[in-house]
């Protein structure tokens, strides 16, 4: 038998103890939540740090995915308070998937994650060179794929939770159950309530305040329509306003940030140079060869050092004296000795998505002309400099990458459960989309969007004010 | 672009499935491809989310995107993984060569779907097409059985 929730928050059974706070008050996770929290699985989340190497810039961005959990179970517990129709089972799913939605990032979160889409600065230099795009194993998995197997294979999750519910909740967090519409309706605008979370969360811990929502205005003013779909009431069309702005500018802000961005590709290169040499058959100090081995680690007691630590293992291995390749110890040093990759040359533009891959290419085309001469020239290796071509960021459409035009013409129906919608009047029975209501302000710049160009260089020595002056001089008239 | 765009470029070129998205039909017919090619053993490494018309990748969808206009030079997707492209790219041109190609690529890449998840056993077509009718799908028995013995055929599932 299924394992209840027998003791669900009640006034008549209050939970024996609650979680305080500093972002989302008083959290009180039911009986069978709190046992699920005590698992070593889950309490694996206090070492993933929800903003990468944001804490190299930021002293105090420390916060995990632990809190961040605790908090997005606190949103769904709001969402579910506001007259949603769910059943008495659906709503203990969705705050169990709520509390799980993230149990399976990886160690620094996107950074390994994404190694399979890493190109490495020597591959952008030369296009003439024959280089291949997809290596022969399978590709690391996504952290929702992660987390199903963690939730299927960990005994301390499955023996609370039960097969038939594991199962569940883990096709509820990675949105693959095959769902009545209603259902799944209600999965995909829930669950991505999770960003009213991190964001204040995030601008608490950075002293950025961008991120600072109205977040109790957003949640009193949640409705469900007829179908399924969650919206907001006309009356927080401003605070929505407010968090897709918000987002935009916390991300370009916080996790764009010149330093942060800059030790962030210096991993990224690193971690695909060692995962690349470990598939060769040489030292990758611990990096999974691919993703059956992150799935591996998913299902075995390794889960538990899986974490941010893993991958400073990895680092300071990487730094020692015995690496014998030179562009791999010089990566590392940076990041463990915090030697920041100094930025040489960058360029912002804020124009319709459709417009803006001109750029891209122009810079591409200046790299791959005089980088390498430049490297010679300095004596340092081609692959110290950071070639960055960052995420778009866009207001409200899809992976913040489509703009308004293209994300009406590309999603159906079927495609926008994450966007926010809104009942635009007070009898409005299904909510649209924000940027379908014409005084709001993402109508207008809702096609836009903000990206950036970079080129770094990564040097662990101390005195490279003048290499970097010199660089700087070399690139200045790049357009 | 990064290097799973490349990737997808080069993929969708192989397949012969153009990479336009100017259609619901195109678009849906990319979506599932590059679905039935991962489960084909092409590691693009995209999660795939259940949406109302099947399996659905939100990322998938921002690289195709990103990707159109776009022409990497130097890469390659290696003999072996050609190889299996070139087998896959046979099927897909049986699939666009069906009256109804949309609907082909959207019975297969959903039944495909529920299998691999667990949702349904491979033999059990009853259970797909109640999923399926769940999901508010019009697919008869009869072209779930089909489906699944075609999927069988091409080794997208195990023999019976």
């Amino acid at each position: 038998m299924e394992p209840s929730n027998a003791c669900a928050p009640t006034r008549s059974c209050p939970p024996p103890k609650f979680v305080v706070d500093n972002v989302d008050g008083d959290i009180r996770p039911s009986h069978l939540e709190w046992q699920v929290i005590d698992t070593p699985s889950f309490q694996r989340l206090r070492k993933l740090k929800q903003l990468q190497m944001g804490y190299l810039v930021y002293p105090n961005a420390t916060h995990t995915r632990f809190a961040h959990s605790l908090g997005v179970l606190k949103v769904m517990q709001r969402i579910l308070d506001s007259g949603v129709v769910a059943t008495d089972t659906q709503r203990e799913d969705l705050r169990l998937a709520a509390l799980l939605h993230d149990i399976g990032h990886y160690p620094y979160s996107h950074l390994l994650e994404g190694v399979d889409k890493v190109i490495l600065t020597e591959e952008r230099l030369d296009p003439a060179k024959e280089k291949s795009a997809l290596g022969t194993g399978p590709a690391y998995p996504d952290h929702e794929d992660v987390g199903r197997e963690i939730l299927l294979h960990q005994p301390d999750l499955s023996r609370i939770l039960g097969r038939e519910r594991a199962e569940r909740v883990g096709h509820l967090f990675a949105r693959t159950e095959v769902a009545d519409q209603q259902l799944s309706k209600l999965i995909h605008s829930s669950l991505d309530m999770d960003r009213l979370d991190y964001l204040i969360r995030d601008s608490q811990a950075t002293g950025v305040p961008y991120g600072l929502v109205d977040i109790n205005y957003l949640l009193n003013h949640v409705k469900q329509s007829p179908s399924g779909t969650i919206g907001i009431s006309h009356k927080a069309v401003a605070a929505a306003e407010h968090l897709l702005l918000a987002r935009s500018f916390l991300f370009r802000v916080v996790c764009q940030h010149k330093t942060t961005y800059g030790f962030e590709e210096a991993a990224r290169q690193l971690l695909r140079r060692l995962r690349d040499r470990a598939q060769a058959g040489g030292e990758g100090y611990g990096v999974p060869k691919d993703g059956a081995e992150v799935l591996a680690i998913a299902r075995s007691e390794k889960l538990r050092t899986f974490t941010d630590a893993f991958l400073d293992d990895i680092f300071v291995r990487a730094a020692s004296s015995d690496e014998p390749d030179e562009l791999i110890k010089i990566l590392a040093t940076a990041i463990v000795s915090r030697r920041p990759p100094r930025l040489i040359w960058e360029k912002h533009t804020f124009r319709k998505r459709q417009d803006d891959h001109n750029d891209g290419h122009l810079f591409q085309q200046e790299c791959q002309l005089q980088l390498a001469r430049l490297a010679a020239e300095k004596s340092i290796l081609p692959g110290q400099f950071l070639v960055c071509d960052l995420k778009p960021l866009g207001f409200e459409s899809r992976g913040s990458s489509m703009s308004k035009a293209e994300a009406r013409k590309a999603l159906e129906e079927s495609e926008r459960e994450e966007m926010i919608r809104v009942f635009e009047k007070p009898d409005s029975v299904e909510p649209v989309d924000i940027v379908d209501i014409k005084h709001s302000i993402l109508h207008e710049i809702g096609a836009h969007v903000f990206r950036s160009y970079r080129l770094y260089v990564v040097h662990p020595k101390d005195d490279q004010d003048a290499l970097v002056a010199d660089l700087r001089q070399a690139v200045k008239h790049w357009k | 672009m990064n290097r799973r765009q490349i990737a997808l470029k080069l993929v969708l070129a192989e397949l012969d499935v153009p990479a336009t998205m100017d259609s619901f039909g195109d678009r849906l017919i990319l979506q599932k491809a590059v679905y039935l090619a991962q489960q084909a053993g092409i590691p693009l490494g995209y999660h795939f989310c259940w949406y109302l018309r099947g399996p659905y990748s939100r990322d998938l969808t921002a690289d195709a995107y990103s990707t159109l206009s776009e022409t990497p030079a130097g890469w390659t997707l290696g003999e072996a993984l050609r190889q299996k492209l070139a087998r896959l790219s046979d099927f897909m041109r049986q699939l666009k060569a069906e009256p109804d190609p949309v609907k082909a690529y959207e019975l297969l890449a959903s039944v495909l779907f529920s299998v691999n998840t667990g949702q349904a056993q491979v033999g059990d077509c009853g259970r797909i097409t109640q999923l399926m009718r769940a999901a508010g799908k019009d697919f008869t028995q009869e072209e779930v059985n089909g489906a699944v013995q075609r999927l069988r055929t091409h080794s997208f599932l195990p023999a019976a």
